[in-house]
């Protein structure tokens, strides 16, 4: 072995230099890592695997969103079409109330104007009966003679016993 | 002095023949109980206010029933 430039006691001190090397460096630097590696590991795993949940959920809970909205925008219409056909006979019952409502004062209007007219044509004869009148009582002073007025009187003067017991 | 029993309204002035006539009527004698009122307004004939009656036979007396009429009818 000297002959081939080996010395034993170097080549077991070394030995034993590295074996107390490996033994110090499996115990004290690759045991943490190797830990803190799997510990990391298992950190991503169950972020990993949060993340699947958390996405799991957003879906579940958009699709079940997403069915609430169609679900809400069904009864919106429903209740829409709802309010539009009460709406409507709100506004067909107010126009027939409205068309008799119209009714009657066209027909209070109508009977006003009739009393009114009566009136008017019971004021115009009265008018016109008037009229005549005064016509008559100047025409009759006017133009009846003295000698007739005194006949008239004469002769009812006559007839005046008859007139009485009448 | 005795009270005015007849009041005749005329247009002329009585006749003392158409006083007497209408004293025989009214069966007046005395000639002061015949009272001749005038009264142009009545157009013709008379009006006799004989106590509480009246009879008016004037031509006024026939237009205003005539007026009554026309109201009535109208």
């Amino acid at each position: 072995m000297e002959k081939l430039g080996i010395d034993i006691k170097l080549l077991l001190a070394q030995a034993i230099n590295f074996l107390l090397f490996f033994y110090l460096y499996k115990k004290f630097i690759a045991k943490p890592f190797l830990s803190y590696l799997k510990n990391q590991k298992k950190k991503e795993e169950e972020k990993a695997s949060l993340e699947e949940e958390i996405n799991q959920k957003r879906d579940a809970w958009l699709k079940e969103s997403e069915l609430k909205k169609k679900e809400l925008k069904k009864e919106l219409q429903e209740l829409r079409s709802q309010l539009k056909k009460e709406a409507e006979e709100e506004k067909k019952k107010i126009l027939e109330e409205t068309k008799k409502q119209a009714e009657i004062i066209k027909e209070r209007a109508l009977r006003e104007v009739t009393i009114k007219e009566k009136k008017l044509e019971l004021e115009l004869k009265k008018q016109l009966i008037e009229e005549t009148m005064i016509l008559v009582e100047k025409g009759l002073n006017d133009l009846l003679p003295e000698d007739i007025e005194k006949k008239l009187t004469s002769n009812l003067i006559k007839n005046l016993k008859n007139k009485i017991i009448n | 002095m005795k009270a005015v029993t007849i009041r005749v309204f005329s247009v002329y002035p009585l006749s003392r023949e158409e006083k007497d006539e209408i004293k025989k009527i009214f069966q007046v004698k005395n000639e002061d109980e015949i009272e001749n009122i005038i009264d142009k307004k009545l157009i013709g004939g008379l009006r006799i206010i004989y106590g509480n009656r009246v009879f008016d036979l004037s031509l006024k007396g026939r237009l205003n029933k005539l007026k009554n009429i026309l109201y009535e009818t109208g």
